[in-house]
């Protein structure tokens, strides 16, 4: 069972749905208990970092995404579930839960060539810049639905697995052991995102 | 081109209907609102706006079921709009799976819900919409509650004040041009864009894929979004959902681009 996490803060619908398409099933979670027979975890996510860290401290449902990742379970973190997974988000000056040897960072128009609007929204090619079972089939011309004005910002060279580029470059998805992460919306990006939220499905526990 | 822009259809509900309109007048239906997303969903378009053209004027609450069902169709993003005036609602509709709530009328009965809304959700998920219409003379007005009442100020100065109070984009739509199909109103669009940083999307007036280019390259829009053009086919306009390849649309941009005029 793929548990979908629901922290109340945005649509987990449209995961549930695309997942369903997909053929597998899964379920909206909102307690640890509930988690525990789950066999892989998404973490979806909109909104303020901080309100999201507090929505997970009050269920105990960020110790119980601590304990999938040590218990080797996939965990799939979406948007600002990514940002979630990574040490600390600059939104809010917020301890995030530490899976993801990264940072956050808000989108900085002066380092770019031509400032461009934040937030980022809209759809980016990606650019694979390192292997992961997720990137299995993923079309050479696969583009995704980002939005957000944060980003991460990876503190080990080898998390990083999708760079992006918004004015400069940026970790599009990364991972460390079981747990993933993906900046941008699988579920709202057709069949691109259909491809990836099949891989994360299909993963195999250890790779 | 730094931002790939993005085309968006419109559509316009009326109960659980689509319909479309001319110049925000009539009413010609268009089909079963699930059923076109799920066509739109099919052709991978970029994002879809939906707005309950009548639940500000009768007072109604934005109808959640409905998107929760379009939702089940769309693996794109969505933004719903129509009466939405409250935090609350705002949350059902993006818990209940739309990227974004449009606000129109609210944004200047109660301005201060964006500001809500966006500390709350996120700017990105907070559009404000603004409604313009052209004096005889030229004169440029924003008008709300589907074109009936006249606002002070320009399109430009409420664009920054939606900017400022932290929505995260503005869906900019011509009242005159609507349904139409003779061009966006392009001295609008530029005015607009050119007062904010946050995107903006220009509706109103598309009939071609050299009009949605020309909304980003002489508009300087982020989006261009369509109703008609993406509804109706052909010299009869007969109902046909119909969406532009992306081939068409680098050629259109392309053309655009460098300055060449349609055939």
């Amino acid at each position: 069972m793929i548990a979908v996490l629901d922290t109340g803060l945005s649509n987990v619908g449209s995961v549930v749905n695309m997942l369903r398409r997909l053929g597998h099933v899964a379920s909206i979670v909102t307690t640890p208990e509930a988690l525990q027979d789950a066999s892989r975890v998404i973490l979806p996510g909109v909104g303020h970092f901080t309100a999201g860290m507090e929505r997970l401290r009050e269920t105990g449902l960020d110790e119980a995404v601590k304990r999938a990742a040590r218990q080797n379970k996939p965990v799939l973190g979406i948007c600002l579930g990514m940002q979630l997974l990574c040490r600390h988000s600059e939104e809010g000056d917020c301890e995030g839960l530490g899976l993801l040897p990264a940072h956050v960072i808000r989108f900085d128009p002066a380092r770019m060539a031509r400032p461009l609007p934040v937030p980022h929204m809209g759809w980016q090619a990606v650019r694979p810049v390192g292997y992961h079972p997720l990137l299995k089939g993923m079309d050479a011309d696969a583009r995704f639905y980002f939005t957000h004005s944060y980003h991460v910002v990876s503190d080990d060279p080898s998390a990083p697995f999708l760079e992006a580029e918004y004015g400069y470059p940026f970790v599009a998805a990364a991972q460390k052991g079981s747990v993933a992460g993906v900046q941008f919306h699988p579920e709202k990006s057709h069949a691109y995102g259909k491809q990836l939220l099949k891989m994360f499905a299909e993963q195999t526990r250890a790779h | 081109m730094h931002i790939r822009p993005r085309f968006i259809p419109v559509l316009l509900l009326r109960e659980s209907g689509l319909v479309k309109t001319e110049r925000f007048g009539g009413g010609r239906y268009i089909g079963d609102a699930i059923n076109a997303v799920s066509i739109f969903s099919e052709k991978m378009v970029d994002e879809i706006v939906v707005i309950d053209i009548d639940a500000t004027a009768k007072r109604r609450e934005p109808n959640v079921d409905l998107v929760r069902d379009i939702a089940t169709e769309a693996f794109m993003p969505f933004a719903y709009g129509g009466g939405v005036t409250t935090i609350d609602q705002i949350e059902r509709l993006l818990r209940a799976g739309a990227e974004k709530v449009a606000i129109n009328s609210a944004f200047h009965t109660n301005p201060q819900l964006i500001s809500d809304a966006a500390g709350r959700f996120g700017s990105q998920a907070v559009q404000v919409s603004l409604d313009v219409r052209r004096t005889k003379g030229g004169k440029l007005h924003v008008v709300r509650h589907n074109g009936a009442r006249t606002v002070e100020g320009s399109p430009a100065e409420h664009a920054r004040r939606a900017a400022d109070l932290g929505a995260g984009e503005i869906l900019l739509q011509s009242v005159d041009r609507d349904g139409v199909g003779q061009g966006y109103d392009l001295a609008l669009v530029r005015e607009v864009t050119s007062a904010v940083s946050i995107p903006v999307i220009a509706l109103g007036g598309a009939g071609s894929t050299d009009d949605l280019a020309s909304a980003i390259m002489q508009g300087g829009a982020a989006a261009a979004a369509a109703g008609s053009m993406f509804v109706f086919y052909g010299r009869l306009r007969g109902v046909l959902i119909n969406v532009p390849t992306p081939a068409e649309m680098t050629a259109a941009l392309e053309r655009a681009h460098r300055g060449i005029s349609p055939t």
